[in-house]
C-alpha cells in the first residue's frame, strides 16, 4: 500500500519538538512589558495635563475678555452680551492684548490636539510598518 | 486551576491589569518562539525577535478586535515579524534544484521513503526545511506542526485561501522531493 505524501508530513511534523525557550525568557518579555505599561501610563499623564493646560489656556482668554468688556458682565443679559461681544467699537477689541491672547491660546490649544493626533498616527503608523508592512492586525 | 479564555486575559489587560499578560505569554511562547527560530534559524535572533512579537502584541492589543483567535493574532505578528527580520538581513537561502527534483519518477519514491525510519526521516525533513525560503518554512510549519487551518493560515500570511493551497501544494511537493533525494544519497 502507498503512502500518502500528506500523511508522511502528517506522521512527521507532530514529531518534531518544540525549541526550548531561552533561560527567563518569560521574565523578560514581562520586564519590558512593565516598562512599556508605565511609558504608557506616563504618556497619557503627560497628555491629559497638555489638554488641561490647554483648556486652562482658553479659559483664562475668555475671562479676560469678560472682565475687559465689562458690559456683560453687569448686565447679564444674553442679547447684551452677544452684542458686546459682537460690538467692534468696544474699546476691548482695539486692544491688540486681547487678541494677541485669544490667539495664543487658541494656537496653543490647537496645536496640542494636532500633536497628539500626529503622535498617534505615527505611533500607529510606526508600529504597523515595522510588524507587517501595510498590513495591520485590526481584521477589518 | 480553572482555565480562563484568552479573551478574559485580554479584556484584563486592556482595563489596564498588566500582570494578566503573563498567563497568555506562557500560553504561547513556545509555540511562536519555536516557529521564530524555524523561519529566522538561529536561536540568538529568535529570541530578540519573539520578545519583540510578545511587547509589540501587548502595544497593539487595543487594536485587536477579536475577529479572529488571539491565538492566530499573536501567530500573526510573529509571522510578520520574523520574515520581516529575514529580508532586512538579506539572508541568501539554499535553493533547490527543480529539475534534480522533476527527474526523481514518483512511483519509486513513494517505496524509497517508506523504508527510512522515522528518526532519519525527521533529520532529512529538517535539512529538506532549511532548504525552504522562510515563508515556505513558516507555512507548512503552520500546516502541519501548528495545525493550523487553512482560514487561520490566511489570516496569518495575508494571503488568499487558494494561494495558500497553491502554495502549501507546492511546498510540499518540494519538501518530499528533497527528502527523497536525501535518502536515495544517503546524505
Amino acid at each position: 500500500m502507498k503512502t500518502n505524501e500528506k500523511d508522511i508530513l502528517r506522521s512527521l511534523f507532530p514529531k518534531m519538538q518544540n525549541e526550548p525557550l531561552p533561560v527567563n525568557f518569560h521574565e523578560k518579555v514581562m520586564r519590558k512589558v512593565q516598562k512599556k505599561a508605565l511609558m504608557r501610563a506616563k504618556r497619557k499623564k503627560w497628555e491629559i495635563f497638555g489638554y488641561t493646560s490647554g483648556a486652562v489656556a482658553m479659559l483664562s482668554c475668555c475671562a479676560v475678555l469678560l472682565y475687559l468688556t465689562g458690559i456683560p458682565l453687569k448686565i447679564p443679559n444674553l442679547e447684551t452680551y452677544t452684542w458686546a461681544i459682537l460690538n467692534p467699537n468696544l474699546a476691548i477689541f482695539r486692544s491688540n492684548a486681547f487678541i494677541i491672547s485669544i490667539y495664543i491660546g487658541a494656537l496653543a490649544l490647537l496645536l496640542l490636539i494636532v500633536d497628539s493626533t500626529i503622535r498617534r498616527y505615527m505611533e500607529n503608523k510606526r508600529n504597523l510598518s515595522r510588524l507587517s508592512g501595510k498590513q495591520s492586525y485590526t481584521f477589518d | 486551576m480553572e482555565k480562563l479564555s484568552d479573551n478574559y486575559y485580554v479584556e484584563k489587560i486592556r482595563s489596564g491589569k498588566t500582570d494578566f499578560f503573563a498567563p497568555l505569554l506562557e500560553k504561547y511562547s513556545v509555540q511562536v518562539f519555536s516557529l521564530i527560530v524555524k523561519i529566522v534559524g538561529t536561536r540568538e535572533d529568535a529570541e530578540e525577535l519573539a520578545q519583540d512579537v510578545f511587547v509589540k502584541a501587548y502595544s497593539s492589543l487595543s487594536s485587536f478586535r477579536g475577529d479572529c483567535s488571539f491565538s492566530t493574532w499573536v501567530y500573526r505578528i510573529a509571522y510578520n515579524v520574523a520574515i520581516s527580520a529575514t529580508r532586512r538581513k538579506k539572508t541568501e537561502y539554499l535553493t533547490v534544484d527543480e529539475t534534480q527534483l522533476a527527474d526523481l519518477p514518483d512511483d519509486r519514491d513513494e517505496t524509497t521513503l517508506e523504508h527510512a525510519d522515522t528518526e532519519e526521516r525527521l533529520v532529512h525533513l529538517n535539512r529538506a526545511l532549511e532548504q525552504l525560503s522562510p515563508e515556505e518554512r513558516a507555512m507548512i510549519i503552520l500546516f502541519y506542526k501548528d495545525d493550523k487551518s487553512l482560514k487561520e493560515i490566511t489570516v496569518i500570511t495575508g494571503l488568499t485561501e487558494a494561494n495558500v493551497k497553491i502554495k502549501l501544494f507546492r511546498i510540499r511537493k518540494k519538501l518530499l522531493g528533497m527528502i527523497k533525494i536525501m535518502e536515495k544519497k544517503r546524505i
